[in-house]
């Protein structure tokens, strides 16, 4: 078969990409790109590295009017079809509550963020990389708050997830890492995001929803989830390139690289802490475990696969990598316990783990599920006791998130870390939050930790909280008694009968 | 270059599923001797050891149609490993540092 093309991809993309750079003429160079040099990062020669994809505009605009022509389809069919009715069980929503409720604002912010490195990193294949990202990342807002709107037609708790996203206390999480990214410079930005974030993390967030979507039978997350992610392979190769780009440009660049490295697979490790909760909890019919996850993306593909290839320039693992191996047996049922002590403050419905949940996790966590997990569940349930936990949590610094995890070789003793600065005590939940403060404490000292702002009145008055964030009285409590699941329960009835 | 790997290094793509998916899956597989296909709900991952070839030529003829290689982005949601070509004929994913 035979190309019509006058010119092939590669052509194409170094004439009307790559090479479409230009050197200023009426400012200095310096003044074009003010933040280039600020955070240490030497490079010789920009003109050598392309993007892989070799994106030009063309096609961009092409394949990306493709994919929206598809997701909007899939929509459409979801009210033709009444798909609502298909999900296998309404609680499977408390999970897109939680991700997409924190990810569509973080796609936002992910937004905003590309449109400053497109502007400031002084590399033509970089920054239309990142010029085409930003845009998607608007694509992907947008389609998520679409999907909003679908779901809101018949379930109950995404009315309002703007004013959740901007003031509820566990949104502060995504929202604190994004703003870090942000209030960074355009290299470390680049490093936090295309690299931490969509490299490593990515895969284990975003595809084994997709998929858990897919066997919940949720047509609305799975159309929307699937077009998002096909954009994430071309993120993923901005990151490749922008990080070998930086070590292979000049040595001093890798301790640079390294600490950024050490810092953002932390930093989006904890501020992801509720996805092993979806795995493992709330989707009424699971994928796979969170350890199962973790071990397939993180541990072998980006441990042992990535960062192998990346040994040869310097890079090793990063610093706290260790902490989260040693915590994939417990990091979900600390989150899990932690949310179903809250459930008057959640802007979801968590719930306890019933029969088939609870056969789920001896399967895969094993003895750790039997002779500690499980136990802790029938401490948590035992109805003699109240299990709601009437107070504020104690924060994190650094994370945002309640002081709720372990020492890594002790998962009975919960990790507490500090420092001191300027004469005033900051805590942190592990040691990889608190070697991110130590670092920049005068960055994370002004962090806005919910909790505190709470308790300074800034919030409002105490009782009126739940207004503050958004929240209606059917928003909160557990599932089970949820306007959601008594809805769902009797429209099923009503469809069985109607066959 | 050496690495100290226990194991042989696999390079990967994540596939929605699909019929263009089915034609790519049917290239790898006679391009490419390690190819290892696994299924899961929504999608396919398909892999092979240290090195992944998507050629043109065997997508058309599995496909029976003309294809662009730009078109693996309206099917591609993952990979691991680098993208070492992608030109019009041919998709070469791998570890660079074996």
């Amino acid at each position: 078969m035979s190309k019509k093309k006058k010119r092939g991809l590669k052509e194409e993309y170094n004439l009307f990409t790559r090479d479409l750079d230009w050197e200023p003429g009426y400012v200095s160079w310096d003044e074009m790109y003010p933040y280039a040099k600020m955070e240490g990062i030497k490079i010789h020669d920009w003109s050598r590295w392309e993007d892989p994809f070799r994106v030009t505009i063309e096609n961009y605009v092409r394949i990306q009017a493709e994919k929206e022509r598809k997701f909007q389809a899939i929509r459409e069919n979801i009210d033709l079809m009444q798909s609502q009715l298909d999900i296998s069980d309404a609680r499977w929503l408390e999970a897109m509550k939680l991700f997409m409720g924190a990810a569509a604002p973080s796609e936002y912010n992910a937004h905003r963020l590309f449109q400053f490195v497109a502007r400031h990193v002084p590399s033509p294949a970089i920054r239309f990389a990142a010029l085409t990202q930003s845009v998607d990342e608007l694509r992907h807002v947008q389609d998520q708050v679409l999907m909003f709107n679908n779901y809101n037609k018949y379930y109950q708790g995404f009315h309002s997830w703007r004013q959740i996203a901007s003031r509820h206390w566990l949104m502060s999480v995504p929202k604190s890492f994004f703003e870090d990214a942000l209030t960074a410079g355009p290299f470390e930005a680049l490093a936090a995001i295309s690299f931490g974030f969509e490299v490593v993390f990515t895969n284990i967030l975003f595809v084994t929803v997709g998929s858990m979507a897919v066997k919940n039978s949720d047509h609305t997350y799975t159309g929307v989830g699937f077009t998002s992610q096909s954009d994430e392979s071309r993120h993923m190769t901005l990151g490749m390139m922008a990080i070998r780009a930086m070590l292979e440009e000049d040595p001093d660049n890798v301790p640079i690289v390294q600490r950024w490295l050490d810092k953002w697979y932390w930093r989006a490790y904890k501020g992801f802490a509720v996805v092993p909760y979806m795995l493992d909890y709330i989707a009424p019919r699971k994928l796979m475990s969170w350890k199962e996850a973790f071990e397939m993306y993180i541990e072998d593909q980006v441990f042992n696969g990535l960062f192998k290839d990346l040994e040869p320039y310097g890079i090793r693992l990063p610093l706290h990598a260790k902490d989260s191996i040693k915590e994939k047996d417990h990091l979900t049922h600390q989150v899990a316990l932690l949310l179903h002590r809250l459930p008057h403050v959640t802007f979801f419905h968590p719930f306890a783990p019933n029969e088939q949940d609870k056969a789920f996790l001896a399967e895969k966590y094993g003895s750790t599920w039997t002779d500690l997990w499980a136990k802790k569940w029938e401490q948590q349930t035992d109805p003699n006791h109240d299990h709601i936990y009437p107070g504020l949590p104690q924060l994190c610094q650094t994370c945002q998130i309640p002081m709720i995890f372990s020492e890594p070789d002790n998962p009975e003793e919960t990790c507490f870390r500090h420092s001191v600065h300027e004469g005033e005590t900051y805590h942190f939940c592990s040691d990889g939050c608190k070697w991110i403060f130590d670092q920049e404490p005068d960055k994370y000292k002004q962090a806005w930790l919910p909790v505190h702002e709470i308790l300074q009145g800034n919030c409002g008055p105490a009782e009126k909280l739940p207004e503050y964030w958004g929240l209606e009285p059917e928003d909160t409590g557990d599932y089970y008694e949820s306007l959601n699941y008594k809805n769902f329960t009797k429209w099923k009835e009503m469809r069985a009968q109607s066959i | 270059m050496t690495v100290a790997g226990e194991r042989s290094r696999y390079v990967g793509v994540d596939l929605t599923n699909g019929h263009v998916t089915d034609a790519v899956i049917e290239s790898v597989e006679q391009d490419n001797p390690s190819a290892k296909i696994t299924r899961f709900p929504g999608y396919a991952k398909v892999e092979a050891i240290e090195k992944l070839v998507i050629n043109r030529e065997t997508v058309e003829e599995a496909l029976g149609e003309e294809w662009n290689t730009e078109d693996l982005q309206l099917i591609v949601t993952s990979y691991y490993g680098f993208i070492g070509e992608w030109d019009d004929d041919q998709i070469i994913i791998q570890w660079d540092n074996v």
